[in-house]
This record gives C-alpha cells, sequence and structure tokens, in this order.
C-alpha cells in the first residue's frame, strides 16, 4: 500500500460539498465582474452587483497592520489624488470622526464610523434611501498598495445633496493587527441616523 | 486553455471557474475548517488566479494544480490576500443574502461530526503536511501535480506524506534528513501568493 492509500485509510473520509445554492452563481457573477472592472478606472459599478446590494456589509478584510517602527502620528492618512478620488490608509482603528472631520474639510459631505466585532449600529437601516448601485471604494494604484494597504474613495459618485456613508467593522486587535470584517461605501440620497453601537445578535462574525 | 488565460480570455477564465470552483471551496475548507470562510477563498483565489494569469505556462496539462496551489496560498495567507483584493471585498456579495439556508445547515450539522474528526487528526500535523495531504489525499492530485501547485520538488512531497503517516499511525518518528527545500523557517517568510 503506497503512501497515499495508507494516509487515506488513517484520517477519516473528507466532507464534500458543493457550493451552497445560488452562491457559486453569486460568486462566479462577483469575481467575472470585478476582473471587468479591474483594468480600467472610472467605469460604472456593473448592473449585477445592484442586486446584491442590499447586503449591508461586507467581507473580510484587513486594514493595514503596525509592523514595528514609530507608528504614525495619526491613527489614518488621507491624500487627495489628480483625478479627484482620495486614498485612504488606516492605521488604528480610533478617530473615525477625525477621519471624518478631515474627509469634510476637502468638501466631501460623509459620514465615517468604526463598529467594533460583536456590535452594529442601530436603528437599521440607517437610511431608507440608498442610492442602488452606488459605492464609494475602489482599489489603490499598485504604488500606493507598495506603500500600505489602502483604499480609494471617489466623491464624484456623490451628487448634491446626499451623503456618503462609510462604515468599517473592526476585528479582534491580534498582535498589532486590526482586522477589519468589512467596509460598507454607501450613497444615501436623504437623511442618515446617527450610528448607536449595541450589542449584535449571533456571533461575531459576519 | 493555457494560452488563452494567458491573454486574458475572459471567457476561458470563467471555464476554469466553472470547473474548479467546487475543488478549491472544499480544499479551503479542509485547511480552514470553515465554510464561509471557504467562500472567501474561493473568490480570492480566482482574483489572484486572475491576476497572476501572464505567469501560466504556455505548455503544460491541467490547470488543477495552479489554481490549487493559489488557493493553499490564499488559504494559509488570508488575511493579506483580503488586504491585496480589499475594495473588491468590500462589494463581495455576502451569505446571509441566501434565503434558501436552512436545509444546507442541517446537512452540514450532520457533517459536523466527521469534520471534527478529520480536524482532530490533521490538526496534530504541521501546515506542510496538512497542505500535502489536502492536495494529495483528498483534492486527488498525483505527486507531481501536488509538487507543482506547492513549488516544491516531488521527494519533498513524498517525505512530507511519509512523516505525516507516521505520525498518524502512532510510529516513532524516522530519523530527519534533510531534503532540499524542505525547511520550515521558524518565522516564515511572507510567500508570495501563487508563487
Amino acid at each position: 500500500m503506497n503512501e497515499r492509500d495508507e494516509l487515506a485509510r488513517l484520517l477519516p473520509p473528507p466532507v464534500e460539498h458543493d457550493l451552497p445554492p445560488g452562491r457559486h452563481r453569486l460568486l462566479k457573477e462577483f469575481v467575472m465582474t470585478e476582473i471587468q472592472h479591474r483594468p480600467r478606472r472610472r467605469l460604472p459599478r456593473p448592473a449585477v452587483l445592484a442586486a446584491v446590494l442590499t447586503a449591508a456589509v461586507a467581507g473580510a478584510v484587513a486594514l493595514p497592520a503596525l509592523l514595528g517602527g514609530a507608528p504614525p502620528a495619526s491613527a489614518y492618512t488621507v491624500a487627495g489624488n489628480p483625478d479627484g478620488t482620495i486614498t485612504i490608509k488606516i492605521y488604528e482603528a480610533r478617530d473615525a470622526k477625525g477621519l471624518q472631520a478631515d474627509l469634510r474639510e476637502r468638501g466631501f459631505n460623509v459620514i465615517v464610523d468604526y463598529i467594533p466585532a460583536g456590535k452594529r449600529c442601530s436603528p437599521q437601516p440607517r437610511s431608507a434611501t440608498w442610492v442602488p448601485g452606488v459605492r464609494l471604494a475602489r482599489p489603490q494604484s499598485a504604488e500606493e498598495e507598495d506603500a500600505g494597504a489602502g483604499f480609494r474613495i471617489d466623491p464624484s459618485v456623490v451628487r448634491p445633496g446626499q451623503t456618503a456613508v462609510l462604515e468599517f467593522l473592526i476585528g479582534q486587535e491580534t498582535g498589532g493587527h486590526y482586522l477589519s470584517a468589512g467596509i460598507s461605501d454607501r450613497v444615501s440620497a436623504g437623511p442618515v441616523a446617527e450610528c448607536v453601537l449595541v450589542d449584535k445578535p449571533g456571533g461575531v462574525r459576519d | 486553455m493555457r494560452a488563452r488565460l494567458r491573454d486574458g480570455d475572459q471567457a476561458a477564465f470563467e471555464q476554469l471557474y466553472d470547473e474548479s470552483a467546487r475543488t478549491v471551496y472544499n480544499h479551503a475548507f479542509r485547511l480552514i475548517g470553515d465554510w464561509s470562510a471557504a467562500e472567501d477563498v474561493v473568490s480570492l483565489t480566482f482574483l489572484e488566479a486572475w491576476r497572476l494569469r501572464h505567469r501560466i505556462d504556455a505548455d503544460g496539462g491541467s490547470l488543477r494544480p495552479w489554481v490549487l496551489g493559489i488557493a493553499t496560498n490564499v488559504a494559509r495567507n488570508l488575511r493579506r490576500a483580503a488586504r491585496r483584493h480589499q475594495a473588491a471585498l468590500a462589494r463581495l456579495p455576502r451569505g446571509e443574502a441566501e434565503p434558501d439556508f436552512s436545509e444546507e445547515l442541517v446537512q452540514r450539522m450532520v457533517d459536523a461530526e466527521k469534520v471534527a474528526a478529520a480536524r482532530a487528526a490533521f490538526g496534530t500535523l504541521r501546515r506542510p503536511e496538512q497542505d500535502v495531504i489536502a492536495l494529495c489525499v483528498w483534492a486527488g492530485l498525483d505527486y507531481a501535480a501536488t509538487a507543482e501547485a506547492l513549488g516544491i520538488p516531488v521527494g519533498t512531497v513524498k517525505s512530507r506524506l511519509s512523516r505525516a503517516r507516521r505520525k498518524l499511525a502512532g510510529e516513532p518518528a524516522a530519523p530527519r534528513r534533510q531534503v532540499a527545500g524542505d525547511r520550515d523557517p521558524a518565522v516564515r517568510l511572507p510567500r508570495r501568493n501563487g508563487r
């Protein structure tokens, strides 16, 4: 008997699943949309994602880690780009309102909230008038990526009278890493409720 | 297929997704033990595959080893892969949107015992040994394909399998011989995704 057969005998048979109903198709649409979207800038959001925008917030992403050395003076940095977008890098999950104020100084009508693990904003939904198909965040350039994780936001998608809402779900801090469970980057056409943090029913993971 | 992918043919990439998504999903679950995270690995693996498509050799057989190699790296460096595709993931539709979840959940609870047993044994092994088992024993790659997926020599695949078998069978470890490329540094250097 060779090593493979012997190992297969020693280990219980693996569980095998299909992706849950609908997920195969949905994830494929997501991947195909992303690869079409990626090479070019300033494309309108593909319509295929409109159907899923009701899902409030997003997947596992990591905020930049503090990798030793001198910590940055600020919990975040904000930099304008020639194309009108703004590059945001978040180093520590604090001072959401400072980030909000800095963005507003640039004429960008935005609300920023950090949401710790196990919490959620109340009331939900915070707006009855989310603008369908409009999202703020996009990847930063490769050069920016080399200087640390972050993302760009595009104020031009926010029309006069509308409000951008950036919510960051903040996971546990482990070894200087703030693992974010997601970003919500929507635009509201009408009033946005203040985020009052309340315990989230169920687990920590979204 | 290889040439088409290298040239950025999206229809070929869609075909690769259809052929490989289930394999990647199950492979990821076996490595990390979380179905929801395994879905993230599926998305990130294909975003990485697209990004790294120019590295595909024009010659060669099935792309399964290449895709599973990327999936292994993504699952092992999930945080880093997620950071690279941070903005994309912000747009990733979540499972909660799925209405008919309960039946699936019941089936998964039935499987939970099997999973726990497998992971108890699997968890006693080192990660490099886990990776070769997941690829070579469970995903069905042969020695050469496993070596290709992980970017290691075939001899290293065999020695890791052998070491894993001895551990699982409760045999004393054989004297350690150094095989080229078979050292894991105490502090792992970041590996490039997809090599």
